[in-house]
């Protein structure tokens, strides 16, 4: 195929493409100083780029810092397009490989298969030097307009308001280029409340946009097509990479996601490894990913520097609702519903307030899949027939939403797990009080007043306060007088804010707050009788079943000698011990709801996170079944990690756990398998049936 | 399958000397009269060959692939990969998994 489809290029095509080729290498001659090599008018495509190339090589033979971004630019130059690390590793080691002379074919070779994507050699290079580059891809191309497009779309607006010189860019469809945005895109960022040119217009593709010396911003998740070349822009091209973070409750999370969902995400966490900054949505989503920073520096290499720099909130939109105008006993729960956002406990906690508060109604704001619209219709219909006045509502437009926030007594929002609680402000910001969950980043939102804390995995708590805020006026009182004193940030605020860290500006006292460096956890782990359990030995009924799993075969190896036994009645303490990293992810759920059914103390040895710190395929598979587990030995008292490597990763995922509302275990010192055996039954009494 | 193809081009610079050494005799077109290009000249004249191979195998390898996203079949028979896919994924996963994740991955943007 390959030589009939090469002998159908016409002598025309491949002059205009030879001259495309010319220009884009003249560019990066220009840039990396090479210029004088390959003075302008002078002919010599190959010659020239084969000087480029032999300097290129040079400087990894020198071992000169620039040399990575060299490599970076060739890729680019030779093919239009944005490489991947697989890419400028190939460039780097067919460099190092060409005999001296020849390194323009070994330049060749490395960049055929990005040249080759459709549209890539005729592209011209638009260099954009010493400036902030911000990716708005999805906010550009899709009418989509919730959490994350709100985030990118208000910032970008603020960045135009106040007149910072800012270069939007989008991937295209192929992942392989940046380019400018069209007309009807830059509508869709900066005017998507008044837009002047709904309709699509053509796409400029012409030339790839280049940052060279730059501060790149990703405002947005990038989908798993463009990761590998956000990793290799974040560590090979010299530009500053800053990533806004959102969460990473995909992976720690996982009793409420799908595994899934976790291994993709692992390719996301690359592009935060590469990031050289992440500017969190909140103190409680710095943790999360300093935390998960600090598991992936076992795999060595830099780590970015972290920054909370917290969320704005619209401004109100009208003057605030009068007391008198609230409609009494309504309470609304804004949010997509899904278990994570613990919808079910919040309508069953109303049915048990309705008991005693008998005009409380219920209104459901938010979306959702039609799974979870089955499950929420199921939990809706026993409210309504237990006497409870439930509304569930889609669609809602901002201004019926903000209507909603207004006159309601209060807002609940009592998730799990958030990297932010964006119905928190807003409700505050309309006077409203809220009830939210006592941990992560909604306490903190908690933390300037209006709301009342709730554990969210205690209904009953729910309820109480449900209760207490609707018959209890003066506390009512309170909390909205309170919510009304709240500072408020502006949009403005957040995107000085992200500007700064982007361009590393000296931050002022209070502009953003950096995440605090580790701190163990204490946990209080008293335990009197041990069953040591090779946990890969049992079956799923086993577990499932407490008696078959009490008379399961249990079994150790320590050293040369084999224990072997059966469960013992009398245990209150189960010490898990887990030879391989990964479990069966029904093994893993079927052994939390033992250790949680039964209330044991819960050990853990562990081999370390090693699938979620390294994005390699052959681990990809492992990914959703490691988050499965770690969901269990989040609720374990003790973790043994059985060398550095993994304590170092256990301690960055402890601490990335604080958004979810669990402490995690207890982490011991690090131990080889048998030492670590014998000291969890040293700690933790006797061994039983061993 | 691309690398594959271009072994060819790993020339040492005793094979490029080899080939430069096998090259016609050009014209330079300045005056009429024919003469032996230099060294250097072959040698820029033989990388330029390199760069016109590669330009032109790999903007055919791009219309190639333009040319069957773009037919007709390849649109056709775009249901049937979609369905090939879900069939793959609820094999992996079971039905009830393959749904989710499905779902999971709209309502992660």
């Amino acid at each position: 195929m390959s030589s009939r489809s090469a002998s159908r290029v016409t002598a025309p095509d491949l002059a205009r493409l030879g001259a495309a080729l010319e220009g884009r290498s003249r560019q990066l001659a220009h840039a990396l100083g090479l210029a004088e090599r390959w003075p302008d008018g002078s002919g010599g495509l190959g010659t020239g780029i084969q000087q480029i190339a032999a300097e290129t090589r040079r400087r990894w033979l020198d071992r000169d810092p620039e040399a990575a971004r060299a490599t970076w630019l060739l890729a680019v130059g030779l093919s239009g397009t944005l490489p991947t690390e697989s890419t400028t590793t190939a460039l780097r080691e067919h460099l190092l490989g060409a005999e001296p002379g020849a390194e323009l074919v070994g330049a060749l070779r490395a960049t055929f298969s990005d040249a080759s994507r459709p549209g890539a050699l005729t592209r011209r290079l638009d260099l954009v030097t010493d400036s902030l580059v911000v990716d708005v891809t999805f906010s550009a191309r899709h009418e989509r307009n919730t959490g994350i497009q709100r985030v990118v779309r208000r910032l970008c607006q603020a960045w135009e308001e106040s007149g910072v010189d800012v270069v939007l860019v989008a991937l295209d469809a192929d992942a392989g280029a940046f380019r400018r945005l069209t007309m009807s895109e830059r509508d869709r960022v900066l005017q998507w409340d008044n837009r002047t040119n709904p309709v699509d217009d053509a796409v400029d593709d012409d030339a790839v946009v280049v940052p060279w010396g730059s501060a790149v911003v990703l405002s947005d998740v990038p989908d798993a097509a463009s990761t590998a070349v956000w990793a290799s822009l974040g560590r090979d091209s010299g530009n500053t990479l800053t990533v806004i973070g959102y969460d990473a409750i995909p992976t720690l999370s996982t009793d409420d996601q799908s595994i899934e969902q976790a291994a993709r995400f692992v390719d996301y966490l690359d592009v935060i490894h590469a990031a050289h900054r992440v500017a969190a949505i909140s103190g409680s989503a710095a943790e999360e990913f300093a935390g998960i920073a600090e598991m992936m520096s076992a795999r060595g290499g830099r780590v970015p520097e972290l920054f909370a720099v917290p969320l704005a909130v619209d401004p109100v939109r009208s003057s605030p609702v009068s007391v008198q105008k609230r409609v009494p006993g309504r309470l609304l729960c804004v949010g997509s519903h899904e278990p994570r956002k613990n919808q079910h406990a919040v309508i069953r906690a109303a049915i048990e307030a309705h008991r005693q508060v008998r005009e409380l109604e219920l209104v459901l704001v938010g979306g959702g899949s039609s799974e979870a619209l089955v499950d929420l219709a199921e939990v809706v219909a026993h409210a309504r027939r237990a006497g409870l006045r439930v509304s569930v509502l889609r669609d809602t437009g901002d201004e019926a939403l903000h209507e909603l926030y207004r006159t309601s007594a209060a807002v609940v929002f009592a998730s799990k797990h958030e990297g932010y609680g964006l119905p928190v402000v807003e409700a505050l910001a309309e006077g409203t009080p809220v009830i939210t969950s006592a941990h992560g980043s909604m306490a903190e939102l908690a933390a300037g007043g209006g709301c009342l804390l709730v554990d969210p995995r205690d209904e009953e708590a729910i309820a109480r306060a449900m209760v207490s805020i609707l018959t209890d006026d003066a506390l009512a009182r309170r909390l909205r007088e309170e919510a009304s004193l709240r500072t408020r940030r502006s949009w403005r605020d957040y995107a000085d804010e992200i500007r700064a860290v982007a361009l590393d500006m000296e931050l002022q006292p209070g502009d953003a707050f950096i995440a605090p460096r580790y701190a163990p956890y204490p946990r209080a782990g008293a335990s009197t009788r041990t069953v040591l359990l090779d946990a890969t030995d049992l079956t799923v009924d086993e577990v499932e079943s407490v008696e078959g799993f009490r008379e399961a075969r249990v079994r150790w190896d320590v050293g040369r000698r084999r224990y072997e036994g059966v469960g013992d009645r009398a245990w209150s303490t189960l010490a898990l011990i887990v030879p391989r990293a990964v479990l069966q992810p029904e093994r893993a759920e079927a052994l939390q709801r033992l250790v949680e059914r039964e209330g044991l103390a819960l050990h853990v040895v562990g081999e370390g996170c090693r699938p979620l710190t390294v994005a390699e395929p052959e681990l990809r598979a492992s990914v959703g079944e490691l988050c499965r587990h770690l969901a269990l030995v989040a609720r374990a008292a003790t973790l043994t990690p059985i060398d550095d490597t993994a304590a170092l990763e256990y301690r960055g995922w402890i601490r990335a756990l604080a958004g979810t509302g669990l402490s995690g275990p207890r982490l011991l010192e690090t131990s080889e398998w048998g030492t670590a055996v014998a000291g969890l039954a040293a700690t933790g009494g006797s061994i039983e049936g061993l | 399958m691309a690398g594959a193809r271009f072994t060819r081009l790993s020339l040492t610079p005793l094979e490029l000397r080899g080939k430069v050494r096998e090259m016609p005799v050009h014209s330079d077109g300045s005056d009429g009269r024919g003469r032996q290009p230099t060294p250097e000249e072959q040698l820029d004249a033989l990388r330029r060959a390199i760069v016109d191979d590669w330009l032109a195998h790999a903007s055919g390898q791009a219309d190639e692939l333009a040319l069957m996203r773009a037919s007709l079949s390849w649109r056709v028979t775009a249901p049937l990969r979609v369905a090939r896919h879900v069939q793959l994924r609820v094999r992996e996963l079971g039905a009830r998994r393959a749904l989710r994740a499905a779902a999971a991955r709209l309502r992660r943007r």
